[in-house]
């Protein structure tokens, strides 16, 4: 009796563990990241339909926390932006313009950051934005004992100060560039301080921003409802009257969703559905736009196997990307050499490494290894990582390395690659709009995302450098530079950059799709 | 009986215990911890240190484990990880969406089981029988993911009958609430319904053997009458028993049908916290659901004791 109890509890859990494998295969154990944020230039032009309606959208998971000091998941983010304002917002092409921050000046030794903010504008509680609200804004983050994970973004703060109520003067330790794209991020995001105080360590229920829509409730892994701001400072906008936000953990039945018409649309579906969708275009919409993210495998330098170049380029000239591309994203993946997606301005198609099983062979020769060696790697336990590994697996296998697999859980594999205890393993970024977010990180000697424990000075210099510079023209220039060596290193195996993949029914107008992959609604109307 | 069922309260507390103890060590025995999830990719060691600090996480285990058994004797089930909301309010709103799946569920297979088994042993071997045989296979063999989805391509994708998924609460509005119920409650019925047919097919042929239902019919007593008030009388309590006992897949059926069909209740609750290794989530969840089983499990003792004035309770 008790013995059928278990058993049955085993295979229950046996198929929950199959459902969150199922959940977990579109991107979020790839991509657990941040990414930029802000909302389409003004001039952009979205065909916009009738005023008013609600709208329904189906998203991957249940949001984590209102609180963008708080946030560390890519999903919240996808909210973010419909109640709260960047100071500085980014455009579908990645250029920054201005959001809460009207305009603003960089002195020429790059320290000083002089910021003019929109007049007139009010939480949704009533009180005023202004300078002095960004500032307890960045105080809180900065404070050690909140323990804000957005902290690091102001680390290059000296101080901050308001010669008047709507000038906000940021004065930087050292030079840098991208400062202006960490604005366009979470950091960037304004909260009421009157609510902060308030509600203290509940704000995470009552968030309240001075955003194009308005809280209303959250009914966890149900619903989330946000309602129009009807004093919003934005003149015209938004458009909708309410938006309703529903987790669809079951990727499965996204498309389902939307056909039976319980959502307008979604934050993304899985890539064995593109076909599906494909043949339906009179009824939705589907984007795949490349996202400003990466995807890649990394190898552990600190373990002496891979403290061979030559063995690293070997794995570099076996990976077949356009296969990758074909089998496990359908075609929707832009194969890719670099930290540097084509969604970006730092991209440049000349950084490449040939597919070459030959090539391969002959380096595994100059490694001293002519019949190859063996690893494990440490794969996400959802099918699609898995999948992936698998293909992985079978691609080194021609070059006459042996891959095993070790496959965890996501958060086992974070843990074990910070701790180092690992040969090789793999993984995404969603990715923001500016190349020194997707790039120092991981590269630079003892940098946080640096897991593999790469190490070389000259990039080390090259990356700081472009983050002094002032001119992108000139920082290509330096990215390109780093890539190439990267790749002679041969540290990483790029794979490539995934798309955003949102789907709409054709009622839903003006949306617009964002390779940071997130969700801004302010323009977009709904017809029924 | 007041002293039986007072042992049984009384025998929770034990269980209570082991449950406690089992999720804390199933949890804790998983690689990966709650900083890691919360932080995601971006995890830089110092935040991790920060944040594991922040949720207790770097006291010696023997010290959380305690510091947890008692918070949890004292009915303090702890706040969520993520969103900070105390558990037992999580716990609370949702039960009413699961209990009414389970009681729906429950509902339902027994109006398949009950007429499908009395059936099949009236007459063995005809092709309601062989219906019945083949219903059990399905049931038995087909996983709940599956035939939802399944389900959900016929009737929500193709025929566009049923809405895919969601929820309504019953006080919106009930026909909303109970068209949204459909799917989900059919695919945990039919796996219930299954093993409760066969179930009262078996007792009904033995109990229809028996000499007393010989001297009914030989009495003149009416061949339906003999089977609805004879027969099933006696063939009807292993039948509340599979009830009980299949409280515990039922509640697991619900995480999983909960999950697909995004309903807001007790097993899409559970499923969140396994996912984000909300622990104080997860722990409450288990404990409460533990609880359900056990509860289930005495209501149909107690239930035998009135259908069956032969049992005794000393």
């Amino acid at each position: 009796m008790r013995e059928t109890i278990i058993k049955r509890a085993a295979a229950s859990l046996l198929t929950a563990s199959i459902v969150i494998a199922l959940l977990s295969g579109c991107g979020k154990s790839s991509d657990p990241a941040p990414a930029a944020s802000g909302t389409s230039t003004n001039g952009a032009s979205a065909s916009e339909g009738s005023a008013g309606g609600k709208l329904r959208v189906g998203i991957i998971t249940d949001f984590g926390t209102m609180d963008p000091a708080k946030s560390t998941l890519l999903i919240d983010e996808e909210l973010y932006n419909n109640i709260y304002d960047d100071l500085i917002m980014t455009t579908p092409d990645g250029k920054l313009v201005p959001g809460l921050a009207k305009s603003w000046t960089v002195s020429d030794d790059g320290l000083t950051y002089t910021f003019r903010l929109e007049q007139g504008v009010k939480f949704h509680d009533g009180t005023d934005f202004n300078a002095q609200a960004v500032i307890d804004n960045w105080n809180w983050i900065m404070d050690p004992k909140n323990a804000s994970p957005r902290s690091t973004d102001l680390n290059m703060v000296a101080s901050l100060s308001t010669p008047d109520p709507y000038t906000l003067v940021v004065k930087l330790k050292t030079p840098f560039t991208p400062f202006l794209a960490t604005l366009s991020d979470r950091t960037g995001l304004i909260v009421s301080p009157a609510a902060r105080k308030k509600y203290g360590d509940q704000y995470d229920m009552h968030p309240v921003g001075t955003g194009p829509f308005e809280f209303v409730e959250w009914n966890k892994n149900d619903h989330l409802t946000i309602k129009k701001n009807p004093n919003y400072w934005r003149k015209g906008y938004p458009l909708l009257d309410e938006i309703e936000f529903r987790p669809i953990v079951n990727q499965s039945q996204k498309l389902n969703a939307l056909i039976s018409g319980q959502v307008d649309i979604v934050d993304s579906i899985p890539f064995q559905d593109i076909p599906k969708v494909e043949s339906m275009k009179d009824q939705f919409t589907m984007t795949s736009g490349t996202s400003y993210g990466f995807s890649r495998i990394y190898m552990n330098l600190a373990k002496p196997l891979f403290q061979n170049v030559h063995l690293r380029r070997a794995m570099n000239y076996a990976v077949n990307r356009d296969e990758i591309n074909q089998i496990i994203y359908f075609g929707k993946f832009v194969p890719g050499y670099s930290f540097f997606s084509p969604a970006s301005w730092a991209n440049d198609p000349s950084v490449k490494y040939e597919y070459s099983i030959d090539k391969a062979k002959e380096e595994l020769k100059l490694a001293g290894m002519p019949n190859g060696f063996s690893f494990t790697f440490l794969s996400a336990n959802d099918p699609q990582s898995m999948q992936l590994s698998q293909l992985f697996q079978s691609q080194f296998a021609k070059a006459g390395i042996k891959m095993n697999i070790e496959a965890l859980d996501s958060s086992a594999i974070t843990k074990r690659t910070i701790d180092g205890d690992f040969e090789v393993a793999g993984g995404g970024w969603s990715g923001m709009v500016d190349p020194d977010q997707n790039s120092y990180a991981f590269a630079v000697t003892g940098a946080p995302f640096n897991r593999g424990k790469y190490s070389n000075p000259q990039v080390d210099k090259l990356l700081q450098q472009a983050r002094e510079m002032s001119s992108n023209d000139e920082r290509k220039k330096i990215y390109t530079e780093a890539s190439k060596i990267i790749n002679d290193d041969a540290p990483f195996v790029f794979t490539g950059f995934q798309p955003v993949l949102d789907v709409w029914s054709n009622k839903v107008k003006g949306f617009e799709v964002y390779p940071d992959q997130l969700l801004r609604f302010y323009k977009t109307s709904i017809s029924h | 009986m007041a002293s039986y069922i007072v042992r049984r309260l009384l025998s929770f507390v034990p269980v209570a215990l082991i449950l406690i103890v089992f999720t804390f060590s199933l949890i804790h025995l998983t690689p990966g911890n709650p900083a890691y999830t919360i932080l995601g990719d971006e995890a830089s060691p110092e935040n991790v240190k920060l944040m594991e600090a922040k949720l207790g996480l770097d006291q010696p285990l023997s010290v959380q484990f305690l510091h947890y058994v008692s918070n949890t004797m004292h009915g303090d089930f702890g706040n969520s990880l993520f969103g900070g909301q105390p558990v037992l309010e999580l716990i609370v709103t949702r039960i009413p969406v699961t209990l009414e799946l389970a009681v729906l569920a429950i509902l339902l297979s027994l109006c398949i089981s009950l007429p499908l088994g009395i059936l099949s042993a009236n007459k063995p071997g005809s092709w309601i029988d062989h219906a019945g045989r083949l219903l059990a296979l399905a049931g038995a063999a087909v996983p709940t993911f599956w035939l939802s989805l399944i389900l959900v391509f016929l009737l929500s994708v193709t025929v566009r009958l049923l809405p895919a998924l969601g929820w309504v609460p019953l006080t919106e509005s009930v026909g909303g609430n109970l068209i949204r119920m459909i799917i989900p409650v059919f695919a945990l019925a039919l796996p219930l319904s299954a093993m409760e047919s066969r179930m009262l097919r078996g007792e009904m042929l033995e109990v229809l053997s028996q000499v007393y239902i010989q001297v009914a019919r030989a009495k003149g007593i009416r061949r339906r009458a003999v089977l609805m008030r004879h027969a099933l009388r006696n063939a009807v309590l292993p039948v509340i028993t599979i009830i009980g006992l299949q409280m515990g897949s039922l509640l697991g059926g619900a995480v999983i049908v909960e999950s697909i069909f995004s309903l807001p209740g007790m097993g899409q609750l559970v499923f969140n916290s396994i996912v984000q290794r909300d622990y104080s989530v997860l722990n409450g969840c288990v404990l409460f659901m533990g609880g359900t089983i056990l509860m289930t499990n005495l209501i149909v003792d107690v239930l035998f004791a009135l259908l069956d004035p032969r049992i005794r309770y000393s």
